[in-house]
């Protein structure tokens, strides 16, 4: 037996071609895939009958017609030109183009964008604040009515570029909404980091949250910041411009990552608080000042101990990577 | 005749080996053929006249140098140069190095301070100040027999190892068979090919024509070329008299006197100011400034490098306990070109003293 093929054209009408295209079954409906559903199109919008791309002319149809050198008079044409003055076919849209410094990490994604500052609260603006998101992914549920149910989580971190910044991981149904979560959770959680001469970490060190460790190093000025994009971004809302960090084990761990550093920004001992636990000067030798010995802090009780510390026990860059400042009893000269 | 010549080497160069790279570079360069005797290197290099004299401010004045390296005058300029020692230290551009860090006792921390000072304080050496050196164009021997011997003239250099620039003998042997000692400009060439100096150029840099340096001048990277001009060249160049004394003198009209304090040209700035008697600004920037021990040994200088002057005999005529006005008001008096102006910051200064001292009293009590 053979059965000819017959098209479907002429068969169904143009209304049932649109719906199938357009619907979405009721069960569909209520797991949410009504919202991406295509919009109907009409196609004859814009259309002007007979004139083509190429611009052929037609005579008497495009064009006047002629007979021989005689014209013939035809009257409907005018008519035709009025109506073509309706609008062409919609174009697609198409998002508009970023610029460079202001796009993410990588393409059109949220992570490394930045977002504004925080809102007010109760009359305080936020000056000079910014926002960057640092991680934007869509967490899921199970639950017995819709199955998995999705949500957006995002981790932001805010801050004005001076020492002053905070974190904040959100979660809604909507990305915008969770952005905005976070962004006005960090705001609440803000943190005050001391920064050396305002450019840089105080002191190498070393900080583990799970299976995520960063080494951090303090650098001299002019060396930028080389360590993980995250760690970058947050560098530059905390306001710190030198930098070198070496992430170790789970790296990918944007939220363990974040939690890590801002611990170890925080544990920092700042020089003052070096000279007084040891009650001994802080003297700082600098390469382009001819290593002069600059006293960078004093022992807040005016006079330092008389024992000297041993010089070879005494290592200020790996002073801090033991879990827990080294004692002071390490480094007296016994008399 | 060149046997004659006292050098402290041996002459041991192969003589055939030398003729071959001689009319190796011979043909390429006419000019002059250098050779180093002890055969360390052997190189070419084009004459040009020697630089155009400075203005001849100096000619026949007496000599300042012997003046200036008396131990007395020494002492007063390195004191009126003051000692800042962030200033002298830098920051100077270097590779990016992480600081270090010490943890030092009280008495630690004086110590490296006095050790620290006591390396820097060798950057305030003060450049001598000298008269310009004098072309020596005469001969040593004329020898016709040898004239046209070559196209080229021939430039002997000791190399003797440890032998000082100043002291090393160059001479040339000129294509008419004159043998003289090289001019000036022929022997810094000659030092800078067997002695390089780091920071020292083989030609004389752009820098220091006349259009560049009033660029720069108007820039006000006064030590930038003095510190290059030092690197460059010789005290006695009559090229670092020229450029130093203009820039001596852009400082003195713009009062940008203290740029230079706490370098090593505050010195030299001083003695140029007090030798040709254009001081009085110098000593109202000290005036307004409250140095008070400066303005004092400015007009000690000035009473030494001019022992004939007016200033000199009422300064030998003041008591030995004098204050520093009493230095001032001499000063004034005698030789002063700036009167009223001086004679207002030494009152202002006078009554911040008082006002200054009435406090401490005050707190005393």
């Amino acid at each position: 037996m053979t059965r000819s093929y017959s098209s479907f054209v002429g068969r169904v009408s143009a209304n049932q071609l649109w719906d199938s295209n357009t619907s979405v079954s009721n069960a569909g409906k209520k797991r949410g895939r009504g919202r991406n559903t295509k919009k109907r199109v009409d196609l004859n919008r814009g259309q002007k009958l007979g004139f083509g791309k190429s611009g052929l002319v037609y005579p008497g149809l495009t064009g006047p017609a002629l007979v021989g050198k005689k014209m013939l008079n035809i009257g409907e044409q005018r008519e035709s030109r009025v109506q073509s003055e309706a609008p062409a076919v919609e174009k697609k849209r198409r998002f508009p183009k970023i610029p460079a410094l202001q796009r993410g990490y990588s393409g059109r994604k949220f992570p490394g964008t930045s977002i504004g500052p925080p809102d007010p609260i109760n009359d305080y603006e936020f000056e000079g604040f910014d926002t960057r998101v640092l991680e934007y992914k869509m967490v899921s549920h199970m639950t017995g009515n819709l199955g998995r149910k999705m949500r957006v989580s995002a981790l932001v971190v805010t801050g004005n570029g001076k020492g002053l910044a905070g974190f904040a991981v959100a979660k809604a149904p909507m990305g915008k909404a969770a952005l905005r979560k976070a962004k006005n959770m960090a705001a609440q959680r803000l943190q005050y980091f001391e920064r050396y001469n305002d450019h840089t970490v105080f002191h190498n060190f070393a900080i583990k949250e799970h299976k995520t460790t960063l080494f951090v190093q303090k650098m001299p000025k002019g060396y930028g910041l080389r360590c993980h994009r995250v760690l970058k971004t947050i560098c530059q809302i905390i306001g710190i411009e030198d930098l070198y960090v070496k992430t170790e084990g789970r790296t990918g761990n944007i939220q363990n990552v974040t939690k890590a550093f801002f611990r170890g920004l925080m544990e920092q001992e700042t020089h003052q608080q070096l000279a007084d636990r040891m009650q001994l000067n802080v003297v700082e030798y600098r390469p382009e000042l001819e290593w002069l010995p600059l006293p960078v802090a004093s022992p807040s009780i005016g006079k330092s101990r008389e024992e000297p510390i041993k010089e070879e026990a005494f290592d200020f860059e790996n002073m801090y990577y033991e879990d827990g400042k080294v004692t002071f009893d390490d480094f007296i000269v016994k008399q | 005749m060149a046997a004659s010549i006292p050098f402290r080497a041996q002459i041991n160069v192969s003589f055939n080996f030398c003729r071959k790279l001689i009319k190796q570079f011979a043909v390429v360069r006419e000019n002059q053929i250098c050779i180093g005797i002890n055969a360390k290197g052997l190189s070419t290099s084009t004459t040009d006249t020697t630089p155009s004299p400075p203005q001849s401010i100096n000619e026949g004045e007496r000599d300042p140098f012997p003046i200036f390296t008396e131990e007395k005058v020494q002492d007063l300029l390195s004191k009126i140069t003051g000692f800042d020692i962030l200033k002298i230290a830098g920051p100077h551009k270097k590779p990016l190095e992480t600081p270090k860090y010490k943890l030092l006792t009280d008495a630690e921390f004086r110590r490296e301070m006095t050790k620290a000072k006591q390396r820097l304080s060798k950057r305030l050496q003060i450049p001598p100040y000298m008269n310009p050196r004098k072309p020596n164009i005469t001969p040593l021997s004329v020898d016709p027999d040898l004239a046209h011997f070559d196209t080229s003239s021939y430039v002997f250099t000791d190399v003797t190892f440890g032998i000082k620039d100043r002291d090393r003998s160059v001479v040339i042997r000129e294509t008419d068979g004159t043998l003289r000692t090289a001019p000036w400009d022929v022997k810094d060439r000659m030092n800078q090919i067997y002695n390089p100096r780091e920071g020292k150029e083989y030609l004389k840099p752009q820098m220091f024509q006349e259009e560049h340096l009033e660029r720069m001048i108007a820039e006000k990277k006064y030590v930038y070329i003095l510190d290059r001009a030092c690197c460059q060249f010789e005290p006695d160049d009559p090229d670092f008299i020229r450029t130093t004394h203009r820039v001596y003198k852009a400082v003195d009209a713009a009062g940008d006197h203290h740029e230079l304090r706490s370098t090593k040209h505050f010195g030299s700035l001083a003695f140029y100011l007090i030798w040709y008697k254009m001081a009085d600004s110098l000593l109202l920037d000290m005036l307004n400034r409250d140095l008070a021990s400066d303005c004092q040994h400015l007009v000690t200088l000035y009473s030494l490098l001019h022992p004939s002057s007016p200033c000199a005999a009422s300064l030998e005529q003041l008591p030995p306990d004098a204050d520093v006005a009493a230095y001032v008001k001499a000063y004034i008096e005698t030789t002063s070109t700036l009167r009223s102006e001086l004679e207002l910051a030494l009152q202002a200064m006078e009554d911040a003293r008082k006002s200054s001292n009435r406090k401490v009293s005050d707190a005393a009590a």
